[in-house]
């Protein structure tokens, strides 16, 4: 029995079976570009074609940044998935990959791989581990053959004689060579005790010889080690998947060995150096507090001159307490002479002086008046120099 | 770091204690620094200003002893560096 199917229903469908089908999925088409578009989205739309037919694609903001630019008229091969955009009714390409034509096809399925192991997380700059600066034991991946591994050795034990060194044998190149490096891997992981670092080498060569260090199974073997991991591969312009996910690039083998072990001689500089800053520094804390306790113990003596003012103040005050008293006494003195001055002006010896006469009468009483005495009668007669008896003879009145 | 058991008062405290306390190199320093202060300052009485002399020159002595084993201790340990330092090259 026929069915009827709406129209959305049917652009449903065509989009399921183009989205399930593994070959559309994952298609390298090659053809022209033309009809090119970059809306202000940042997307970008072009149309795809060549003698037997064209496409429209589309190629999002997303993916339009790590692929290099082109424009109408390019020869161009893209990676992308074909799809049915229901709302518009068109099959589209999604397009992420667009390289020019004529690169090797070895380049593209490493744009590839990279992209998707990009996306999965494999090259996290937050992931990559440190590389431990005193390694006791480092192992290294590489060609037993050849000169990679003896420059190695060479180099290491000449920077950090003490550490050790275990060789996991592998091959370097060659349809076998991805499986025999992933093995390697595998029984690094198995040492006891597991090595501090591991280096991954090989000399330089082509593409195609570098091409195990490209390969899924290697980024993952070095992805899941359980050490970090330094890669040296190749000379300083090749740049493998490997190089990509290991926790620390090196240019080249050499450099790889200097960048898994310090130099000695570096180290004993750096040791000499420390030695005289620790040195300095526990001096300066000692001539810190000695500078310190001197100018304390300056300050304490300084307290005699303090003494000494008190001592002049009362010095001082002695003088001054002396220089009073000395005032005052001279003070009463004069008062004193001036009384007697005054006193002896009064006194009756310098009245007789002047000729007057003191008189008393027998019974010692003195006569001030004539009334009493009577004549016949004795008086003491006193006059400034002495007395004499006299007898009264008239009185008058 | 103590400058021992001597009866130092701990006037930090303001205590005139003779109980013997250790008093770390800091304090006895901190508490010279307040004595020398108060001299200085010319309000002290004359009988306080000579007990603060005599605390202030027992911490002084306290502290420059121990600088002193200071010194003396970071010189032997520079020896041993060196010593070390010679066995290596």
């Amino acid at each position: 029995m026929m069915r009827i199917l709406g129209v959305g229903e049917l652009g449903q469908y065509l989009r399921a079976s183009l989205d399930a089908d593994p070959i559309l999925q994952d298609s390298w088409i090659a053809g022209e570009v033309s009809n090119l578009g970059r809306p202000s989205s940042g997307h970008v739309y072009f149309t795809l074609k060549d003698s037997g037919g064209q496409i429209r694609c589309a190629l999002f903001r997303s993916n339009a940044g790590r692929n290099p630019r082109f424009s109408d008229g390019d020869a161009v091969i893209v990676h992308g998935r074909v799809s049915f955009y229901e709302a518009s009714g068109q099959i589209q390409l999604y397009v992420d990959i667009v390289q020019p034509e004529g690169v090797g096809r070895l380049h593209l399925e490493f744009l590839a791989l990279k992209m998707r192991l990009d996306d999965e997380g494999l090259f996290e700059i937050a992931r990559k581990r440190p590389i431990p600066r005193f390694p006791k034991r480092i192992a290294i991946i590489t060609s037993p053959t050849g000169a990679v591994l003896h420059d190695i050795c060479t180099v290491v034990e000449r920077r950090y004689p003490r550490v050790e060194i275990v060789v996991a044998p592998t091959l370097v190149q060659g349809a076998e060579a991805a499986a025999s490096i992933c093995r390697a891997f595998a029984q690094v992981a198995q040492l006891r005790p597991l090595p501090d670092t591991v280096i991954v080498a090989r000399g330089g060569g082509s593409l195609e010889d570098l091409w195990p260090f490209n390969e899924e199974a290697v980024a993952r073997a070095i992805f899941a080690c359980p050490v970090p991991v330094i890669s040296g591969v190749g000379h300083e312009t090749d740049v493998t998947i490997a190089d990509m996910v290991a926790d620390l690039r090196a240019p080249t083998p050499s450099v790889a060995a200097e960048l898994v072990v310090p130099d000695r001689l570096e180290l004993q500089a750096l040791l000499e150096r420390t030695e005289s800053r620790l040195q300095n520094a526990v001096w300066a804390v000692y001539d810190d507090q000695r500078d310190h306790l001197t100018e304390l113990i300056e300050g304490l003596l300084n307290v005699g001159p303090q003494i000494d003012g008190a001592a002049g103040r009362v010095a001082g005050l002695s003088t001054r307490l002396q220089t009073a008293v000395a005032n005052r006494l001279e003070r009463a003195n004069e008062r004193y002479r001036g009384a007697v001055l005054t006193l002896q002006a009064l006194s009756p010896l310098l009245t007789l002086a002047r000729g007057f006469a003191a008189i008393t009468s027998e019974t010692g009483r003195a006569v001030t008046s004539v009334e009493q005495v009577q004549p016949r009668e004795l008086v003491s007669v006193r006059l400034h120099d002495g007395a004499f008896t006299s007898e009264v003879r008239a009185r008058c009145p | 770091m103590s400058v021992g058991t001597d009866r130092i008062p701990d006037y930090a405290n303001g205590r005139d204690a003779s109980a013997p306390e250790p008093v770390s190199f800091e304090s006895a320093m901190d508490a010279l620094e307040r004595i020398v202060a108060d001299l200085e300052s010319g309000q002290v009485s004359l009988d306080r200003s000579v007990e603060l002399f005599e605390q202030g020159v027992r911490l002084a002595k306290a502290c420059g002893d121990q600088l002193q084993d200071a010194k003396l201790k970071i010189s032997r340990l520079e020896e041993v560096l060196q010593a070390s330092d010679d066995d290596q090259s």
